[in-house]
């Protein structure tokens, strides 16, 4: 298939542009590259070796010299807007080649749903990234190989958990109680990608930690609506389409790439140190000096610690004459987290074979890669060591237990030694993951230009999590039942078949192409989740496996299933050249609804018009080497709420909630509330942009605008009371909008053989509103934080963006300091609420009422770079990312930097902001704690070195790369850029700035 | 190309995805559905549970997880812990120290329409009206003999409609109390999203009352229920209570009918407990004196709310220590007022055993709410046995919720007779009063006389013998003494204490409710805030 052969010229492609030097034991070619139409030289086509780094370009006149391998059998050439061909070096020296015009101009391949695309029959906004542009960072998860390479692709993550969750958006969120996830697609099989954490113990790790990111050919994101709708039901958050590498030659090729690196951190938690500390006791709180403790403790650096990592990648690819094409890989990853005891392991493998049959009317790819991984979790004890008293000891003799200081002359409120807590709970979970397809592609002898595929796919986890947390723990040690340990297992099946018809042909008389693809997809899943937890530990001796010392053992099972049936189909129409129409449609039945609800279409439509294509634009053909113009619309869904949302079930109740009737305790029943009505969200998207080409293509990108309204919003809406069996129910209310442009530009700024330098640069803005909340007129609160119970401090409100700061503007003094608490500011006798905060509504008063919504954590600019420069054989690249807007509600100073916090339970420590705004009693309400986090980081820097002329070796490249090189950032905390498992934008207990330096090397044989 | 070949291509699909199907439908595993939930009969019995447990319990999985509600907390959310606030917290009887929001408006009687905690009241009793309007609807005659549930099953599901209607009412009863009028929703009315309408705060009153008198003779006779279910003394409690703040709720005095029913619960075969701290400890299932219980286990039912509440949160201050109670630990919140410590002849147990008073680094006069240390301490639920042996668990105590007591009888037969219910004996509520001062003075040192049985005593009596059971509220209301009339400190926002608009003797209904349903007005007062 030509698909096929194209795909291949890619990925030659991409490996020629990185290096193009010489070899040795190599004979040199020459010869020049033609148009087959009229003979003229082609100046600038590439010429390569397949499966190999070297290459070239031509010159002016189309000649090119190249030092090719004695053993190379084959060139390949490639053009802009021509077809690439392959052509055999059969013994000779010059190798003269004319290349025919491809029928598109741009003619790069881009996956799309369900099929492949040429670039310019793209119509909506498909952004590929290639393996060659990805971060050169030691990663666990594939996904951060893309921060900062895409306009309106936000990735977030806490970074210091090896193997942590990330948070990714496109184009902003369009939910608030569904996900707001995109699709991840590997190969042509959906994810099941809810990261898994049980009840209780720490949140689960990335679910695409499977996947090994060296395995990685490309990855391609579908932002609007005209992409994603063929994903119909879940396309609503854009999807992302990963596409691994693949056998690409005869020739065996062994290569090996592996790292080394280190991790530090470099920022932590302002709170006081021990000296300071003393003097703030001993001056607020005289009575406690006697508790103070005569130690030097900073606990931070008690619980952080250099953090080491490594991995490996091995992989073999060949293939025969016949057409088979094989690649294997094996993967090795060790990253341990600068949280002390926290740990990633990894050892995957996979299999990728293809093979034509049937004279290469059949075709069979099998993709098998699985995965083990273990991890080690650190209890959560970043908050605790910000707290704990700097004055005490980490380990003392009078707690006999276990050797460690503990409280024991306060109530069991008072904070637990974190470097205890650390060193006696184990906690650790190893998962089990397999993804994997068949694909029969057949073209039918009868009918030209028709094909048929059917793929056979599955994602298969397995594994189990497991806590221990001894009997001497002193959290334990007052427990009821001491000694706890946890395990939960999990196994998580999903089983897809799709079958889809493409039909591609051209009418030269009409001028006019199309390409039909029709199909139909059946996805099933079950997850299964047998939990048992027992405690009252008569022994420690068998750790995790102490059930049988346990006085109390639990259990609980939970298993759901889901399915959804899919049909879609595409049209891709082009006429003269110029004018491109896609329309797809796509009809999905999701269990997630009731049968009433259950069926729901997903159109889409979009143009595009390749305005370069026109004669009036020869004039500017030199400059404006392509242009083309895009509009689309479409409808797509989101279906990520959970099973049986719709449904009135009758739940058990646990060993914990039984409930007394006479000397027996009963198990009870309660019927779930539930909206049986409930249907999926619908986003609504439009978007139109622009693609350019400057210069030959030495400069491209892209502009967009779009607009996203979301309705039919899924949200726990308050119940009318007495309606339903709670309080909320979850059910179709309000809208959400997201508007933005994006621009993104790449540039080869300078190319000669010896040098080049390469720069993208994107930005993009999300302007996001809540437009309508049906029974909300006065806004939902959101935003759990630290501190009190059920404090909130974001809401939801009409005409705001989503989780926007709810606070009071707190009064501040002629230095610009917030006004202190605990006195009569304004004179009236009074010590209330109206001497420190405004009085926003203007009533006189100063009450919850006059908290408003103030500023977002969502930035207002995002924006990306990358430079690379490439030297002989060094090689330099950065990346530069920056957020303009994002504020970040500071949690840790709400809630320890004020001075009744140190005696609340046991003495403890305090932040370093109280010294300055001196509260008393905590404000978490105040504006005061929400700041303007925007930042610049250079995400990473790396430089490598390629040596050439190495006997035997086609490629070997030395690196060494910093990550988090540096973060510019007026936010008072360690990291502007928090994740979202604390809540959006809410900065308490999230990991200190890390910086990373690893060392490399890449070689091929 | 051929057309006719093509299509044939595509049917040959349009075949193979017809094998594999278009139901996308699944069935769940792990909980059941409507349809298989009563094959197994005992589900009945479990729903009927869960009744009950809506009164202890938060959600199906103990101490918190799977919650009934959402919007608040869910340790919060428990029906006896929001109930005791609202009742308890705008009183003299105690203050709570926390920054919580929504906290101190209560201490200070200056709450708003976005109270969280009138919020998750609201709820609860919307909750259990939701609840067993489900159960009412899945016991229906017609339902069982589809279902061919045996005879014998019958009967008993007979008592249980009876018994879900009492908690029906109860809650009710409690939303007539605080929120006045309110919707009446039944098994009559569909689950959906549909407002209900309202009902005037004399509707809801009828219809507790006709509930209860037409469920009385279906409940177990007195004293022959199992342990925390109820029967019909449980029914006259709530009777009792009614008919007692009648004149609050509907505006007519049925001080006789506080007689009739009192005086059934007194001869029902109730007994006092010998001793009065008897029946606050964790072996209070013993007490011969406890007409309805919110039973909770330290192994089997855990809540947050409840005597876990009410006995971690008595607990803090320098000096005092947890483990003398069964707890693990204290909570630092709740405090009584210098006006609850006058009434007692002396701050300890020395004279009067209720004075229970814990005083040590305690100030008695408040000077800030927050602070733990102001005011003294009242260590009444305590999680140790009457024989000092500490509960099964020292964070979730055996102790159960006394909700409905024998002396509460006494001191309702008392004061209907002080109010002049003519078909009460002077003489017998003399008795009444003085068999509990005998209890609590050890002797009859305490006792008085029919000339000083008066209202007001009663209600002085009433906090001495009932303080932090949840009464204090309607008392002080049925005496005018709640906001217009007394003082204490916090009250009105003033910590030496201020009166406060009459209005506030009903709680608003909540904010949120009256933005979802059209059909709600706010109770007056609160329209501007």
């Amino acid at each position: 298939m030509k698909c096929r052969h194209s795909i291949l010229t890619l990925a030659v492609l991409g490996l020629a542009l990185c290096v193009g030097t010489a070899h040795a034991q190599e004979q040199q070619i020459r010869g020049t590259v033609t148009s087959a139409d009229d003979n003229s030289p082609l100046p600038g086509a590439n010429v390569s070796v397949p499966g190999s780094t070297v290459g070239t370009a031509t010159g002016p006149q189309g000649q090119y010299s190249l030092a090719v391998p004695v053993d190379t059998d084959s060139l390949r050439f490639s053009f802009v807007g021509f077809q690439s061909r392959a052509v055999a070096i059969a013994g000779r020296t010059t190798v003269d080649v004319a290349l025919a015009p491809a029928a598109q101009q741009i003619d790069e391949l881009v996956v799309v749903g369900y099929g492949q695309q040429e670039q310019g029959d793209v119509t909506g906004v498909v952004n590929k990234v290639s393996s060659e542009d990805f971060n050169k960072v030691p990663t666990v998860s594939a996904d951060r190989l893309l921060q900062g390479k895409v306009a309106g692709l936000n990735i977030k993550s806490n970074s210091g958990r090896p193997g942590g969750q990330t948070f990714i958006r496109i184009r902003g969120g369009t939910s608030i109680n569904a996900s707001n996830r995109p699709l991840f697609v590997i190969d042509g099989v959906p994810l099941n990608d809810t990261p898994h954490s049980p009840g209780g113990l720490s949140e689960g790790r990335n679910p695409l930690n499977f996947l090994n990111p060296n395995e990685i050919q490309d990855i391609t994101v579908l932002k609007d609506a005209s992409a994603a709708a063929i994903y119909g039901a879940r396309g609503a958050n854009g999807v992302v389409l990963i596409t691994t590498k693949q056998g690409d030659g005869e020739q065996t090729r062994i290569s090996y790439s592996g790292s080394v690196s280190s991790t530090n951190t470099t920022g932590t938690r302002n709170v006081l140190g021990a000296r300071q500390y003393r003097e703030v006791i001993s001056e607020q709180f005289p009575n406690l000096t006697g508790d103070l403790g005569d130690a030097n403790t900073n606990w931070q650096d008690e619980i952080f610690e250099r953090a080491l990592g490594q991995q490996h990648s091995l992989s073999f690819s060949g293939g025969s004459e016949q057409g088979d094409r094989y690649r294997i890989a094996l993967g090795y990853q060790n990253e341990e987290g600068v949280l002390r005891t926290s740990e990633t392991q990894r050892v995957n493998a996979s299999v990728k074979y293809n093979r034509p049959f049937l004279d290469d009317r059949l075709d069979l790819d099998i993709n098998v890669r699985g995965s083990r991984t273990d991890d080690q979790y650190a209890p959560s004890v970043i908050e605790t060591a910000a707290v704990f008293a700097p004055t005490q000891p980490v380990v003392s003799e009078r707690n006999e237990q276990t050797g460690y200081f503990e409280w024991r002359e306060f109530s069991n409120e008072a904070e637990n030694n974190p470097v205890a807590t650390l060193d006696l709970q184990d906690e650790t979970g190893d998962t089990y993951r397999s993804v994997g397809n068949f694909k029969f592609t057949y073209d039918p002898a009868f009918v030209d230009g028709i094909s048929a595929d059917v793929n056979l796919g599955y994602d298969v986890s397995t594994g189990e999590r497991q806590r221990f947390i001894p009997t001497n723990e002193r959290g334990q040690v007052e427990a009821a039942n001491p000694g706890q340990v946890d395990r939960a297992n999990f196994t998580r099946f999903t089983r897809l078949l799709d079958a889809t018809l493409n039909y591609q042909n051209e009418f030269e008389g009409l001028s006019s192409q199309v390409d039909v693809t029709a199909g139909y997809s059946y996805q099933d899943d079950l997850n299964k989740f047998p939990e048992i937890s027992a405690s009252g530990l008569s022994s420690n001796l068998l750790g995790e496996n102490s059930t049988l010392p346990a006085s109390e053992v639990n259990t609980f099972v939970s298993e759901t299933p889901s399915r959804l049936i899919s049909g879609f189909g595409r049209v891709n129409y082009t006429l003269a050249n110029k004018y491109v129409l896609t329309a797809t449609v796509r009809r999905d039945g999701s269990s997630r609804f009731s049968p009433e609800n259950r069926w729901g279409t997903f159109p889409s439509a979009a143009v595009a018009w390749r305005v370069h294509n026109e004669d009036f634009m020869e004039p500017f053909s030199e400059t404006l080497t392509s242009l083309k113009i895009r509009g689309s619309w479409g409808i797509t869904g989101n279906q990520e709420i959970g099973d049986f949302q719709y449904s009135r079930l009758f739940e058990l109740s646990n060993q914990r909630a039984r409930v007394q009737f006479g000397d027996e305790f009963l198990t009870t029943i309660r019927p779930s509330a539930v909206d049986q009505n409930l249907k999926w969200e619908e986003t609504t998207s439009y978007n139109i942009g622009a693609d350019y080409g400057l210069f030959e293509g030495r400069i491209t990108g892209s502009v967009e605008y779009y607009r996203k309204e979301t309705n039919d919003l899924l949200f726990s809406s308050i119940v009318p009371a007495g309606a339903n069996l709670s309080d909320q129910v979850l059910t179709n209310v309000g809208s959400v909008r997201n508007t933005g442009i994006e621009f993104s530009v790449d540039a080869a700024v300078y190319e000669t053989e010896d040098f080049s330098y390469n720069a993208r640069f994107n930005a993009s803005t999300n302007d996001n509103e809540l437009t309508k909340l049906t029974n909300f007129s006065s806004g939902v609160r959101t935003g759990g934080i630290s501190g009190g119970v059920g404090n909130q401090v974001q809401i939801l409100q009409e005409g705001e963006p989503v989780n926007s700061f709810y606070v009071f503007r707190h009064k501040t003094d002629e230095n610009g300091d917030p006004l202190t608490d605990n006195v009569d500011h304004n004179g009236d006798g009074e010590v209330n609420l109206a001497d420190m905060y405004k009085d926003t509504s203007g009533d006189g008063e100063v009450t919850s009422e006059d908290r408003t919504a103030y500023k977002s954590p969502q930035p207002d600019w995002t924006f990306g770079h990358t430079s690379q420069v490439r030297y002989d054989g060094f090689d330099v690249s950065f990346s530069l990312r920056a957020q303009l807007g994002n504020h970040v509600y500071n949690n840790i100073a709400s809630n320890l930097g004020t001075y009744n916090r140190a005696d609340e339970f046991a003495p403890s420590n305090l932040h370093e902001s109280v010294l300055e705004t001196n509260f008393d009693q905590p404000q978490y309400f105040s504006d005061h704690y929400v700041e303007d986090a925007s930042f610049l980081k250079m995400d990473n820097i790396t430089l490598g070195y390629s040596f050439d002329r190495i006997p035997g070796v086609d490629r070997l490249r030395l690196y060494g790369s910093v990550s988090n090189v540096f973060v510019l950032s007026g936010y008072s905390g360690p990291e502007p850029e928090i994740g979202e498992t604390s809540g959006v934008g809410i900065d308490n207990d999230v990991f200190p700035r890390t910086r990373t330096v690893t060392g490399g090397l890449d070689v091929q044989f | 190309m051929s057309i006719k070949r093509a299509l044939r291509a595509v049917l040959f699909m349009v075949l193979a995805v017809g094998l594999i199907g278009c139901d996308a439908g699944v069935e769940p595993q792990s909980s059941a559905s409507p349809e298989t939930a009563f094959q197994d009969e005992s589900s009945y019995r479990a729903f009927l549970g869960k009744l009950y447990g809506g009164l202890v319990l938060t959600g199906q999985d103990g101490p918190a997880g799977n919650p009934d509600l959402e919007l608040i907390d869910e340790g919060f959310s428990q029906y006896v812990r929001a109930y005791w606030q609202l009742q308890e917290l705008p009183t003299d009887e105690a203050v709570l120290a926390w920054g919580d929001e929504g906290i101190q408006p209560l201490n200070e009687q200056q709450w708003t329409p976005d109270n969280p905690f009138v919020e998750a009241m609201y709820n609860r009793i919307f909750f259990q009206a939701s609840m067993v309007n489900e159960f009412l609807r899945q016991t229906t005659e017609a339902k069982l003999n589809e279902r061919g549930v045996a005879e014998d099953m019958r009967q008993r599901i007979q008592q249980f409609r009876a018994e879900a209607r009492f908690l029906r009412a109860l809650s009710y009863w409690h939303g007539v109390d605080l929120f006045g009028g309110m919707p009446i929703v039944t098994e009559e009315d569909e689950i959906g999203l549909q407002s209900p309408t309202s009902n005037t705060r004399e509707e809801v009153f009828n219809f507790v009352e006709q509930e209860l008198l037409d469920i009385e003779a279906r409940l177990p006779a007195p004293g022959s229920a199992e342990y925390g279910r109820a029967d019909q003394a449980a029914v006259w409690m709530v009777l009792s209570k009614l008919y007692l703040n009648a004149e609050v709720y509907v505006g007519e005095a049925r001080y006789e009918d506080v007689v009739t029913y009192t005086d059934k619960i007194i001869g029902s075969g109730y007994e006092l407990a010998d001793e009065y701290m008897h029946n606050f400890k964790a072996d209070n299932h013993t007490s011969p004196e406890i007409i309805f219980a919110v039973p909770q286990d330290g192994e089997q039912t855990r809540t947050f709310g409840g005597t876990t509440f009410l006995g971690h949160a008595a607990i803090g201050g320098g000096t005092m220590s947890a483990g003398t109670y069964g707890f693990g630990g204290g909570w630092w919140g709740l405090r009584t007022t210098s006006n609850v410590v006058g009434r007692y002849p002396t701050d300890s147990t020395d004279v009067d055993a209720r004075a229970i008073f814990f005083t040590q680094g305690q100030s008695k006069e408040i000077g800030s709410l927050t602070e733990f240390t102001d005011g003294y301490a009242l260590p009444k639920y305590q999680n140790i046995t009457t024989e000092g042996e500490t509960g099964a668990n020292s964070t979730f105590p055996d102790t159960d919720y006394p909700m409905f007591r024998l002396a509460d009888a006494y001191l309702m037969y008392a004061e209907a007779v002080a109010r002049g219910a003519g078909n009460g004996s002077m003489s017998k509520a003399v008795g009444l009063v003085n068999d509990l001062r005998e209890r609590a003075y050890g002797d009859q040192s305490g006792t008085i006389t029919s000339g000083e049985l008066t209202p007001e005593f009663v209600l002085d009596e009433r906090s001495r013998e009932l303080i932090w059971e949840g009464h204090r509220r309607s008392d002080l209301i049925r005496s005018n003494q709640f906001t217009e009339n007394g003082t204490w400190a916090g009250k009105g926002g003033d910590i030496d204490g201020t009166t406060t608009p009459g209005f506030r003797d009903l709680y608003p209904i909540p904010e949120s409710q009256l933005q979802v349903n059209d059909n709600l007005e706010q109770n007056p007062g609160y329209d501007g805030s």
